[in-house]
């Protein structure tokens, strides 16, 4: 897999690069618009990682030319911009996804793998999640332990339900609110940790090592 | 009173015209009337100089006043009245048509007069002598003064008319004036936050409109500067703030990684990323408010059920509320549509919900209204907190604002910025926010109020 990166600030974008590369992934860097357009009429790219505030142009002017231009691999837009206006504009665009700086990696390295798959295998399906002993029915709507039914909220099963998609991987508080509350942004309060709360409360029982782990400053992960 | 400028004009219009018509009129019945005396007074003058020659006549001694006069002049009776005295006073003739009245002798010498005659109505008498006699031809002025009936009858009419058209034209006209102006509204009312760089046209015939369409005009100039200052402004900030600030936190989330086998430097990692969180939340914050201060926020706007929206929120309220000691209630939510951006209004009420929390003791009640109102939608919260001193119910909305004896429970400490979000999100919006202490018992009422969609 073939990722360009266009990165304005050289250490973010080397970080990007570095953390790519520990993935097995094969990342190249550029810092500019011109330099980008060069990149990608040398080499295919299975997706792009695009800064807006490039030196010499916006990256959305970039993003509007490789797509009229029939350039169809996913774009994860990385931006310091203003989340919610560059956020809309950036996806009318043609953007597949969006990261508001700062970002952690982890959430970026899951956002591309999750991008690179949508586009490789094709949604499957799942009608039931499980995780250790935990199995939620999506279509029935319901949560059991051990094979014992436990009641959960509309949002809890949300939550659950996003925790079971992604079992590998680091939930940011970030996409967890867009996710789960559709917002765009972070919503301020602790509203997400008490959630978390609740499913533990529910999953874990006394004793029991713990369902959710959580990451301090960034989010939180199955166990 | 949208109209009230027309009107006014309209009216002010029709009475210019009607007083010139009157006055018009007026001066053409006044001259009108001068003109009939000034010609009956020459036709006293012929009539008295011909009736002069044969009273001269008379008195060479050609015969008798009386039949002289009857000889010469007596298809004349048709027309006027005439009397001649002598030196005594004694009458020595009268015309027939007198019958038994008399001319009164008023002048005595020469000149004209205007005197009421028994059965003859007002009569003009001009009095001439000649050697001893006193020659007195009179006229009756019925005609004249039913001409001048007439024409002030006529001049009523055309006055009327002239009214009853200058209102008619006076709409016109004042339409008309005012075209130019409503085609400046029509523009300026277009001028948005999305299209800033559209400007009046100055049309020829405008005259001194012009003036006033470039000021206009330099206004909106002057806005379009400042608000693509805000936005130059906000963006490059945020590109400034925020990239040092990702570096930060993928440095110390990769040292966080590393430091996993030693808690107490891990903790401290972990502290940097929540101080980098916090600081993020705070430029978002100061970013947001600067742009809606500025005007410079543009959001999709939609319709939204806000009896969904409140009812959704109570969901996550309650939920918090349980988390934080604190006992949440949704009372009255009534249906209604409200427009704008549904995360900024459940951003609002989280805020709202948040600094509520903050200042509830273990049990307090907290709770939300949505009401239906003449004037559009209200939500209120209530706390059961201290409450806030008057001085200080203003000044919450305000940036940093922080007030003495809040207990900010929130892990990483509150931003100071919230309730000046709070505003923010409600301007957005076109509404009002306010807070105010509860009059039943001590506690906290915010209220938020929002045009209908």
């Amino acid at each position: 897999m073939k990722i360009l990166v266009v990165e304005n600030e050289r250490k973010v974008g080397q970080f990007v690069e570095r953390a790519l590369t520990e993935q097995a992934y094969t990342a190249r860097l550029v810092g500019s618009c011109a330099a980008a357009r060069d990149a990608l009429a040398e080499s295919p790219y299975d997706a792009v990682v695009l800064d807006l505030g490039l030196p010499d142009g916006d990256g959305l002017d970039l993003l509007r030319e490789w797509r009229t231009s029939g350039f169809n691999e996913p774009v994860l837009i990385l931006s310091a911009r203003d989340a919610v206006q560059d956020r809309i504009r950036g996806l009318n665009l043609g953007a597949d996804d969006y990261l508001p700086k700062p970002f952690s990696v982890e959430e970026l390295l899951a956002r591309l793998r999750s991008l690179l798959r949508r586009r490789g295998a094709g949604a499957r399906v799942a009608t039931v999640l499980e995780h250790r002993s935990v199995k939620l029915d999506l279509l029935a709507r319901t949560v059991t332990r051990e094979g014992e039914r436990i009641e959960f909220t509309g949002r809890e099963l949300a939550l659950l339900e996003l925790f079971l998609q992604n079992p590998n991987r680091v939930l940011t508080r970030t996409l967890i609110a867009e996710k789960v509350w559709e917002a765009s942004y972070d919503m301020e309060t602790n509203l997400i940790d008490v959630y978390v709360r609740r499913l533990r409360r529910k999953l874990e029982p006394p004793g029991a090592e713990p369902f959710i782990r959580t990451i301090r400053g960034t989010g939180y992960q199955l166990a | 009173m949208k109209h009230s400028f027309t009107l006014r004009l309209t009216v002010r219009f029709a009475v210019l015209v009607t007083l010139t018509t009157a006055a018009v009129l007026a001066a053409g019945g006044w001259l009108l009337h001068r003109q009939a005396m000034a010609s009956l007074v020459d036709l006293h003058a012929i009539e008295s100089e011909e009736l002069g020659e044969i009273l001269e006549a008379v008195l060479r001694g050609a015969g008798d006043v009386g039949h002289r006069i009857k000889e010469e002049a007596d298809s004349d009776f048709a027309l006027f009245y005439i009397q001649v005295r002598d030196e005594h006073g004694a009458v020595a003739f009268r015309s027939t048509n007198l019958g038994a009245t008399l001319l009164p002798v008023l002048a005595g010498e020469q000149g004209d007069y205007v005197v009421e005659l028994p059965g003859a109505g007002r009569v003009l008498i001009s009095e001439t002598k000649y050697g001893v006699w006193h020659l007195q031809v009179a006229s009756r002025l019925e005609p004249t003064e039913r001409m001048l009936r007439d024409y002030a009858k006529v001049s009523g009419l055309l006055l009327a008319g002239a009214a009853l058209l200058s209102v008619g034209l006076g709409h016109q006209f004042s339409r008309a004036t005012l075209r130019p102006v409503r085609a400046i509204e029509a523009t300026a009312r277009r001028i948005r936050a999305d299209n800033l760089s559209e400007r009046i046209p100055v049309a020829a015939g405008h005259g001194e409109l012009t003036a006033l369409i470039n000021l206009l005009n330099d206004t909106f100039d002057r806005l379009q500067r400042s608000f693509d200052q805000v936005q130059r402004f906000t963006a490059e900030a945020s590109h400034e703030l925020k990239t040092p600030l990702a570096l930060a936190r993928l440095n110390a989330e990769k040292l966080q990684a590393r430091l996993a086998a030693d808690p107490e430097a891990g903790a401290l990692a972990s502290d940097i990323l929540d101080e980098i969180a916090r600081l993020n939340r705070i430029i978002e914050s100061l970013l947001f408010l600067a742009k809606t201060e500025g005007g410079a926020l543009q959001l999709p706007r939609r319709d939204i059920d806000l009896a969904k929206l409140v009812a959704e929120f109570a969901d996550d309220a309650a939920v918090l509320a349980e988390d934080g000691g604190a006992r949440f209630t949704l009372g009255r939510n009534d249906p209604g549509m409200v427009r704008g951006d549904p995360g900024l209004l459940r951003q609002l009420l989280l805020n709202l919900l948040g600094n509520a929390l903050a200042v509830s003791g273990e049990g307090g009640a907290i709770s939300l209204e949505s009401r239906r109102e003449a004037e559009g939608r209200e939500l209120v919260l209530t706390d059961e907190g201290p409450g806030l001193p008057a001085n200080q119910l203003e000044r919450v909305f305000e940036r940093f604002a922080r007030y003495e004896g809040t207990v900010r429970r929130e892990g990483g400490g509150g931003t100071g910025l919230g309730l000046a979000i709070c505003r923010g999100i409600v301007e957005l919006h076109a509404g009002t926010i306010h807070a105010e202490n509860r009059p039943d018992r001590s506690g906290l009422r915010v209220v938020v109020r929002l045009p209908a969609a």
